[in-house]
């Protein structure tokens, strides 16, 4: 009996953790969007610098992933369409799979692996070393200080590179598709816009997919950017308190990525 | 004035503060002794509220920062500054930026006279010359000393000096003893000091007291403290691993 009291009092507690982690993030999302437009102007230097930090570092990965994505989504897809004999729909297929689903997920998941696992780590490192209680100490906000620029970067930039790696996604698959399944270039190129833009669009210049795409990439990265630096800033124990943190943001940022992007999907596309 | 009342702490069964009492007057400089990992920099947290007793009250200048509001201890932490054992700089900024942080925050002086109080902080611990180093390209007595520049920028009434000492060598405990003692001598500043290095204690103190076993004993000017008859300060100060205990059961 003990046992069992033992057991469910410690999912009890990992429950409650749970609960409290995500009321923190939640609430670190909600006063960084407040602190946005108090302190923008005080906090342009600091968002710059995570503007490089977010877009700079992560672009060469983005643009080799998108590239042979696109490769590679040709070459699968292509096989079977060739077989059908529909080998020039191959550019509307890796349009939509790309600027719907493929490029925002495929962006989130190389920031959550680069930048997002940075910042955890990054936080967690001053919240052991006693920096964020520094910060404290001389009345400066944290979230002001450290978490709104990271979140504004990431919003920002999360959208750039999926573009920028769905681009690369289109040349590659019609490189491909030139190559092996013998589609070429200007056909690969009129099927891929007009299955951009199925219907009339009242969003901008650009086909409506590419915008629905970027809106989900950038709900991505403010979505990695909170959950990360939640994380770090919660760490404890030295070094392998970081390590854990680090570990457990990656674990929630890919988890909550699958979670919100099927429900973002079923808003824009049902 | 800071005044602690009474404080408790505990995390899980240990219980770190067992009813903490003490006084920090204008001018003084109260050194609190004791081994590595007894609870004295916990008590050091309580007085900035970045920690919450279990029961008891802290005072700073009247406000009780155990109830204080965000503006209160906005301004508790205005008057009392803190000096971490490891500098806690921003390792991303530099030492001039690391310096000018708490006055940039307050957003109440203008860049002219922020960059004016910097140097001369910096200046008044030789630190001009490292100020464009960023921390990780400056030795471990640097950082101290870029800390403390940061500390005394923004005027502080009370500093609170977390193992001012803890991993230097001598010449460089030495210099920042010295250094404490000339902060100290500048002006009606309180601090209070925790640490295990005797020579720092004698070097900078106006009362001493020692922390044993989550209570203060006690509290006495160098001297008294020095001669003191309690088995447990004798056996500290002798350097014994048993802290008296001994003693105390007889």
């Amino acid at each position: 009996m003990a046992t069992l009291k033992d057991t469910l009092e410690a999912r009890g507690r990992d429950l409650r953790e749970s609960v409290t982690n995500a009321g923190f993030t939640v609430s670190l999302l909600l006063q960084s969007l407040r602190l946005f437009f108090v302190d923008l102007r005080h906090r342009r230097r600091f968002i710059l610098d995570q503007l490089a930090v977010c877009g700079i570092s992560p672009l060469p990965v983005v643009c080799v992933v998108g590239l042979f994505t696109g490769m590679l989504l040709a070459l699968q897809i292509g096989m079977e369409l060739s077989r059908l004999g529909q080998s020039e729909a191959i550019s509307n297929m890796i349009g939509l799979i790309l600027f719907r689903e493929m490029g925002p997920f495929m962006t989130a998941m190389i920031l959550t692996a680069s930048v997002g696992s940075a910042m955890a780590a990054e936080l967690g490192t001053m919240r052991v070393s006693e920096e964020i209680d520094a910060l404290e100490c001389m009345s400066i906000n944290t979230t002001s200080f450290l978490v709104m620029p990271r979140i504004v970067a990431m919003t920002i930039m999360t959208p750039l590179l999926t573009f920028i790696g769905c681009i690369l996604g289109c040349v590659g698959g019609g490189l491909v598709a030139n190559t092996q399944l013998s589609v070429s270039p200007a056909v690969y190129t009129r099927n891929l816009l007009a299955s951009l833009q199925a219907e009339p669009n009242q969003l901008g210049p650009l086909p409506e997919e590419i915008y629905t795409g970027l809106i989900k990439a950038a709900i991505f990265g403010a979505l990695i950017a909170t959950i990360s630096c939640a994380t770090g800033l919660k760490a404890s124990g030295g070094a392998i308190g970081v390590g854990r943190a680090v570990r457990s943001a990656v674990v929630r940022c890919f988890l909550m990525l699958i979670i919100i992007g099927y429900y973002i999907s079923w808003i824009f596309f049902r | 004035m800071i005044r602690l009342q009474d404080v408790h702490k505990s995390f899980g069964d240990t219980h770190v503060l067992r009813g903490v009492n003490l006084e920090l007057t204008q001018g003084e400089t109260l050194v609190i002794l004791g081994r590595s990992g007894t609870g004295k920099s916990v008590t050091l947290k309580h007085i900035v509220g970045l920690m919450k007793p279990d029961s008891g009250h802290i005072f700073v200048d009247g406000i009780d920062v155990t109830s204080a509001s965000n503006e209160q201890l906005q301004t508790v932490r205005q008057r009392v500054a803190y000096l971490f054992q490891t500098g806690a700089l921003v390792n991303w900024l530099s030492v001039r930026d690391n310096v000018a942080l708490p006055l940039a925050e307050q957003r109440k002086l203008s860049s002219a006279e922020i960059r004016e109080r910097v140097e001369e902080s910096l200046q008044s611990l030789s630190m001009l010359e490292a100020a464009d180093r960023m921390p990780s390209q400056i030795s471990g007595g640097m950082r101290k000393r870029a800390a403390l520049a940061r500390v005394l920028v923004a005027q502080p009434k009370a500093i609170l000096y977390d193992e001012p000492t803890a991993g230097l060598d001598p010449v460089m405990a030495r210099t920042v003893s010295h250094l404490i003692r000339d902060v100290q001598s500048s002006g009606d500043r309180m601090a209070l000091v925790v640490t295990h290095d005797l020579e720092l204690a004698f070097s900078v103190a106006t009362r001493i007291g020692l922390h044993y076993k989550g209570e203060l004993i006690e509290l006495a000017p160098p001297d008294v403290f020095k001669q003191s008859k309690h088995p447990v300060i004798r056996a500290f100060l002798d350097g014994q691993s048993d802290l008296g205990e001994e003693g105390l059961n007889q």
